[in-house]
């Protein structure tokens, strides 16, 4: 029933992490709802087997009151000792809108988990989450545009339960569309928040922001010693900017893509994603993968950026 | 209070024989919605199917068409995922083989630009363990060949002319519900060799984003699926069933085993499940399950009795 992701980036199974997924439909009971923003809800979900093996990058398959496709959302934080998992939905269109009227005790129809998520280094093996002030910890910065950030909250909890340190950068267009502030700040041992209008830490837009972080001395002197890696979620700009800016500088970066998905588990092949893969006669070159399978995280730099 | 039919532990027949090729049950996984089996084989066993059809193979490899491919509608989709596939090498050394190895019959659905890659690629089918050759003319997402061979009862039959003398397997003809009359080509399959006729595929469609004024998908337009086409796909199954001998297999929006039932009943002889499994993994072993309980409830022992067995109004 569980299938161990292979990996296809230069980044997958350094550490023998693997991705299980399981597309068997399973009805799973909202314990809480919260929202977050009109139009924008956060949902506690019941369901010990996927809290016990899904890993943060991951996404279920929901099944719409009103649509006829299963919607694709992104896994926010895992909670193994609650069995349950919470994910965010933004009322887009028919589908998604009805979800966001689901309410408390009704029972959503999924599968899950599914995709590869993001890597982490190992727990090393000295490193725990109570050294918190050694200076040679590597470290993680995620990088999150509107209702990107979600993956990223559960990313940053497994990074610092495996040690690592976590800095944050999120990027709204206006301080009123900002949200999950405080949770970000609480797992993060620095935050940047910045929004188009000002009203924020920074003025200007996440990838801005990410430079600003970059360029401060204990940042700089902390990645130095323990190394950077991030991570991003957001508007394809976004992470377009933030690719081309972790590969300047030498940064390994990985990316949650987004693309029209049909079925989540790969059988259907509508949602491809370009990337570049090693061509076995030599000479670059790309290819359609599926986001749901292969994906959604991959190697910025295998991303082919329109 | 005791349900009436046949006790819930009677063994109900499901077997049909598909032209030559005995079925477990009537239930195929449609080509383009299973893939090779890999990712569904976890789901459940593939050995409780009928058997599964392949994504279409073309002679070399292909990338399909750029995303979006897919874009939803009222009870359906659209998709214009242009063959994407590995070509018929790297299949027939790295998918057929586990496809074999699944239990149930094993079908290959290709597809050409033109006549001699349909010709190659039968001849490159014919000593494999592949239990049935589905020559798709109606991709409605490629640009040449294919649908161009299936809209008309010409093409159709000088296509199917030329492959029929290049292999001895089974050859299923997949019909576009988009031909003058699909009686016509499913007749012209047939006087041609052919051993069955598959329809529907998909209708080209379209879906428009009116806020960009664009079309939803890259590739513009798309082949329609999903219920939606049901009532047409069931129409056209009655309607090639009454033409042909050859056997039919029913496709087209199935998502239930009363769907499935209705096309039996109407004149196929084994039914694809497509669309229904990208919304729920397990449809086609539903489907499975829900004809052999419809069976007992109606206390039907054999469904081959079921086949063409619809009583038309007069």
């Amino acid at each position: 029933m569980n299938a161990e992701g292979e990996g296809v980036s230069g980044m997958a199974n350094e550490n023998g992490d693997r991705f299980h997924t399981d597309a068997v439909p399973r009805e799973a009971p909202i314990l809480s709802c919260r929202e977050l923003l009109p139009g924008l809800m956060l949902y506690r979900i019941q369901d010990p087997f996927l809290a016990s093996c899904a890993r943060p990058g991951q996404f279920v398959n929901l099944k719409t009151p009103d649509g006829f496709l299963r919607r694709p959302i992104s896994l926010c934080r895992i909670r193994p000792g609650e069995g349950a998992v919470d994910i965010g939905i933004r009322a887009l269109g028919a589908g998604t809108r009805a979800l966001c009227r689901m309410g408390c005790g009704e029972r959503i129809d999924w599968i899950g988990p599914l995709g590869r998520g993001f890597l982490l280094p190992p727990r090393s093996n000295q490193g725990t989450s109570d050294d918190a002030d050694r200076p040679d910890r590597p470290l993680l910065l995620a990088v999150g545009g509107g209702i990107g950030i979600f993956p990223l909250l559960g990313l940053l909890e497994e990074a610092r339960a495996r040690g690592m340190g976590t800095l944050s950068v999120l990027g709204f267009r206006d301080p009123s569309q900002a949200f999950l502030l405080r949770e970000f700040r609480e797992i993060s041992d620095r935050s940047l928040f910045a929004s188009d209008t000002g009203g924020l830490d920074h003025h200007g837009n996440a990838v801005e922001a990410v430079r600003q972080l970059l360029s401060d001395p204990s940042v700089r002197q902390a990645v130095g010693k323990g190394g950077l890696r991030m991570a991003a979620c957001g508007p394809h700009p976004m992470m377009k900017a933030v690719a081309r800016l972790a590969e300047d500088l030498g940064i390994p970066c990985q990316v949650s893509l987004e693309q029209r998905m049909g079925c989540g588990t790969g059988v259907c092949l509508v949602c491809a994603c370009e990337v570049r893969r090693k061509n076995p006669e030599g000479g670059p070159a790309t290819d359609y993968v599926r986001c749901c399978r292969e994906g959604p995280v991959f190697d910025a730099r295998e991303v082919v950026w329109e | 209070m005791s349900a009436p039919g046949m006790p819930a532990d009677i063994a109900v027949d499901l077997s049909v024989d598909l032209c030559g090729i005995r079925l477990r049950n009537p239930v195929l996984a449609a080509s383009g919605t299973f893939g090779f089996g890999r990712e569904m084989a976890e789901v459940f066993p593939l050995s409780s199917l009928g058997g599964i059809v392949s994504k279409g193979i073309t002679l070399l490899p292909r990338r399909g068409n750029p995303p979006p491919r897919v874009a939803e509608t009222a009870s359906g989709m659209l998709n214009s995922v242009g063959l994407q596939n590995p070509g018929i090498e790297a299949f027939l050394r790295e998918e057929l083989p586990f496809m074999v190895a699944q239990g149930c019959a094993v079908a290959v659905n290709i597809a050409g630009a033109g006549a001699e890659e349909y010709e190659a690629l039968v001849e490159r089918l014919d000593r494999t363990p592949v239990d049935l050759i589905e020559v798709n003319l109606s991709c409605p997402n490629v640009r040449e060949g294919c649908m161009a061979f299936g809209a008309t009862a010409r093409g159709v039959e000088s296509l199917v002319s030329r492959i029929r003398p290049r292999t001895r397997k089974p050859l299923a003809i997949k019909l576009t519900p988009q031909a003058d009359s699909i009686s016509e080509t499913a007749r012209a399959a047939e006087s041609a060799g052919a051993d069955a006729v598959s329809l529907v595929n998909t209708l080209l469609g379209m879906a428009i984003d009116i806020e960009t004024r664009r079309p939803v998908l890259a590739n513009n337009v798309g082949g329609l699926s999903g219920p939606a086409i049901l009532p047409v796909a069931l129409r056209m199954v009655h309607e090639v069933a009454g033409t042909v001998r050859i056997p039919v297999i029913g496709m087209g929006g199935i998502q239930t085993g009363q769907d499935a039932i209705a096309f039996l009943l109407a004149g196929a002889t084994a039914i694809q499940v497509g669309t229904a499994t990208l919304i729920n993994p397990t449809a086609c072993q539903d489907v499975v399950n829900e004809i052999a309980s419809w069976m007992r409830a109606h206390s039907v022992p054999t469904v081959r009795s079921l086949i063409g067995d619809l009583r038309l109004n007069p």
